[in-house]
């Protein structure tokens, strides 16, 4: 109703601030929820309750009446566990959890839709009240005018920090006595009531502050100041335990740090991201520059020394404005593994399996965009830890280990990579049965089987068609969309494969680039023209005349320190025109898919940061190119996707035999 | 349609016929420059250029419509066109003028055009004596966004 006296506009900015948060919240709020299940923590249950409390206040005010009244039936039941009613038992949390999903889509549907009206929420508000009335009739100590302000403190909540001390004390006191007066069993409907009718006090005072004003009780006042609601309302979340029960905890630090931080739009990021890549095209191509009119000039090489300053300190200031920027991308991985627990939880009901969780180094960051390309990975192979890895309690007795398995997750850096290991102490990988099915497949050649190490072998899970065989028939071992999972990461720039040991446990290990929008790369030759190929998988460089190629069954290869390294000759495999009659002279080993290869080409360049640029959505479907970039001298050079290649080749092989 | 309506063409010249696009879906014209060819893209895919630091997909418009490759000289022309918010340029032998004609003078695409693939034609515009082949570049570029790329794949 209030709605009408907003321009649209306003209005809309006001709900996308409101989405934006309540997301926010109820994300956190899901995470608090499991893990209160096994720690039980009354600030944290405290933190769950405001957030909860917030969405109802500002989706009430807001309108959207579905969601306020779902939020409203949480509220009820978080503010009797925080009063320590009653102890939530699974089934509890369950229906909380369930009802902060039914939140979050009602939310994503007011993003989308710009209404609640679209989801059925009557099953879910059915439960709560059943547990609510469950912990009513279970205590009556909820009765107790002594337990009251823990509930109805959120209605004297209205104070905006500094804004309003004033305020805060008449209003404050004013409501709590009221309170008092109205005290019944606590649900926060009726002190809602009773505040309307004595709201407009403290209302009065506070008109010429905005900021303090009682959002429960008074939606409407919220309009002053709902362009700072964001930081409003965490603030007045803060000042809560202050007149409760809560004594007053940690909270000046989070505020300080509230203070510090902007959101920002992402698409602004990748504008200035997009930005510095063209500063570093620049750079590179004044740094080339440089380098031509001295090797012209050597004679008059003291006049160049000013070129020569200016272009040491371009290239400095763009490599530290370069990694500023980066770093306002990244994200701790946290904003991944908070939900981890949560799918954890659902997952061992779901297959009867109890398991524990570790969660290490969350605080490891990368690029924004790959955190989200990483959830769905991740599901993937949590759930399959989950699936086939853990064993049921019953199994893991008679194996003797204990009865609740272990899923543990890392992150960490090294070097320009971001590391994350999904470890499991389950049943582990059977790589007789990898390699039995390969062989039932026909997925690969007997002896190019045969020679492969363990390692190898058990990294074959990765290969599509293994797979979806082990789906229909369900065999031991794991592998359901696991080239799904590799082709998601290698996406990403991104690498991934297994370690285990049969009945112990199975490690998966992904290697991630820092960011995605910039690399180092190798520029090489191959026939005629130039290609980028990504540093980070680049081990060495050989020169082809120091070492020997052979030719085993009809494959080339390179035997560099005792070890036969396959060859795969780039100029064949991109088709270059090879009409002239220059040699290949050099070979670059590479690391991909765990595996070590050689590529053959013509010259090696040099070293180059590359800023990826798409290739546009009409050339997106070419293969084996990544990606293009533009060298110093303006032209265009494809990024090679290495990892693809070899793939499509060991495919290829294979299906050939 | 109106009587009066009027559309602005960009028309340039291909294997000796005149052909006209619409000028709002052009957003330059360049003179041609270093292409680099890119592995595995079919065959009227000539490559990439720098286009002011984006790379942008360069297509020899003689291949995509079944002429005979020709000799790139002075006057040859890259036509870069926006598409759906992707950019794109072609190679034309030359481009000649901008053209207004009248909506009705336009006729529906003749069932065979010489050795042209007439899928690609959205009609025929009249003006004096001239003929001006008009091109559907939405088409011209759609299908091969999927049907031929997907086939260029499996090879």
């Amino acid at each position: 109703m209030a709605n009408e006296y907003l321009e649209s506009d306003e209005l809309k900015e006001i709900i996308d601030d409101f989405v934006l948060e309540s997301r926010d919240l109820m994300e956190g709020a899901i995470q608090d929820l499991v893990t209160i299940e096994t720690n039980p923590d009354a600030e944290i249950l405290n933190r769950i309750f405001r957030g909860v409390h917030t969405v109802k206040g500002t989706s009430s005010f807001l309108g959207f009446s579905t969601l306020s009244t779902l939020a409203h039936r949480a509220e009820d039941v978080l503010g009797k566990m925080r009063k320590g009613d009653f102890v939530p038992d699974d089934s509890t949390t369950d229906v909380l959890l369930n009802a902060c999903d039914a939140i979050k889509a009602l939310i994503e549907d007011i993003a989308v839709v710009g209404n609640d009206g679209q989801i059925d929420v009557s099953e879910i508000l059915q439960r709560l009240e059943e547990v609510n009335e469950r912990a009513e009739s279970g205590l009556s100590a909820s009765e107790a005018p002594a337990q009251e302000p823990a509930v109805h403190e959120p209605v004297l909540e209205p104070q905006a920090e500094e804004t309003v001390k004033k305020t805060k004390q008449k209003g404050g006191t004013r409501a709590e006595k009221n309170i008092s007066g109205t005290s019944d069993e606590g649900s926060a409907k009726k002190p809602s009531k009773a505040k309307k009718s004595q709201g407009p006090k403290p209302g009065d005072e506070v008109k010429a502050q905005p900021g303090g004003v009682d959002e429960t009780a008074m939606p409407a006042q919220e309009v002053v100041e709902t362009t700072t609601a964001e930081t409003a309302f965490e603030k007045i979340a803060m000042q809560e335990p202050a007149s409760a029960q809560t004594p007053k905890q940690a909270q000046p630090a989070a505020v300080s740090k509230e203070e510090q931080t902007v959101r920002v739009d992402v698409k602004k990021l990748d504008e200035l991201m997009n930005l510095v890549g063209e500063l570093v095209l620049g750079k590179n191509r004044l740094m080339m520059v440089n380098h031509t009119m001295r090797n012209r000039t050597e004679k008059e090489e003291h006049r160049l020394d000013n070129l020569n300053d200016v272009t040491n300190y371009v290239e400095i200031i763009t490599n530290d404005l370069q990694a500023a920027v980066m770093r306002a991308r990244l994200v701790p991985v946290s904003k991944l593994f908070n939900k981890v627990p949560r799918l954890v939880r659902d997952l061992s009901s779901e297959f009867g399996k109890k398991v524990d969780i570790a969660i290490e180094g969350e605080e490891t960051e990368l690029d924004k965009s790959l955190i989200e390309a990483l959830h769905d990975p991740l599901v993937h192979i949590i759930r399959n830890s989950l699936d086939h890895g853990i064993e049921t309690p019953e199994e893991r007795k008679a194996k003797g280990k204990e009865p609740k398995g272990h899923l543990s997750l890392k992150a960490y850096s090294e070097g320009n990579q971001v590391v994350i290991e999904i470890f499991d102490d389950g049943k582990g990988v059977n790589v007789g049965n990898v390699i039995k099915k390969v062989r039932e497949k026909g997925l690969m050649e007997e002896a190019e089987l045969n020679a492969l190490s363990r390692k190898d072998a058990m990294n074959l899970i990765f290969i599509p068609g293994l797979s979806t065989a082990q789906k229909i028939t369900s065999v031991s071992g794991r592998g359901v969309g696991m080239d799904v999972v590799r082709k998601n990461i290698e996406k990403m720039n991104g690498q991934v494969y297994i370690d285990s040991e049969e009945d112990q446990w199975t490690r998966l290990t992904i290697k991630l680039p820092l960011t995605l929008a910039i690399m180092k790369a190798l520029i090489v030759q191959v026939a005629k023209e130039f290609f980028a190929i990504p540093l980070s998988i680049v081990v060495e460089l050989v020169k082809l005349q120091d070492t020997k190629v052979k030719t085993v069954d009809k494959n080339e290869v390179v035997v560099l320190r005792d070890r036969i390294i396959p060859l795969v000759n780039l100029g064949e495999v991109l088709d270059s025109s090879t009409d002239d009659e220059q040699q290949d002279s050099s070979i670059i080993i590479c690391n991909v898919l765990d595996k070590t290869i050689g590529l053959k080409v013509r010259s090696v360049i040099g070293q180059e940061e590359v800023v990826i640029k798409p290739l546009g959505e009409f050339l997106r479907h070419v293969k084996w190119v990544g990606g293009a970039t533009i060298r110093g001298d303006g032209k265009v050079i494809l990024i090679l996707d290495i990892t693809t290649i070899i793939s499509g080749l060991n495919k290829h092989k294979s299906v050939a035999a | 349609m109106e009587q009066s309506e009027v559309v602005q063409l960009v028309t340039f010249n291909l294997g000796g016929e005149e052909f006209g696009i619409d000028i709002l879906s052009v957003q330059e014209i360049n003179r041609m420059t270093d292409i680099t060819k890119i592995p595995n893209a079919p065959d009227y895919v000539e490559g990439a250029i720098n286009l002011r630091g984006s790379t942008i997909p360069i297509v020899d418009l003689r291949r995509r419509l079944g002429f005979e490759a020709g000799a790139t000289g002075e006057s040859t022309r890259i036509v870069v066109v926006e598409l759906n918010e992707s950019v794109m340029g072609f190679i034309v032998d030359s481009v000649s003028s901008v053209l207004r004609i009248p909506t009705n003078t336009i006729e529906p695409p003749p069932s065979v055009i010489s050795h042209m693939e007439s899928q690609y034609i959205k009609g025929v515009g009249k003006l004096d004596e001239r003929l001006i082949i008009l091109l559907d570049i939405q088409r011209l570029f759609e299908g091969s966004r999927h049907g031929d790329f997907s086939m260029a794949n499996c090879a």
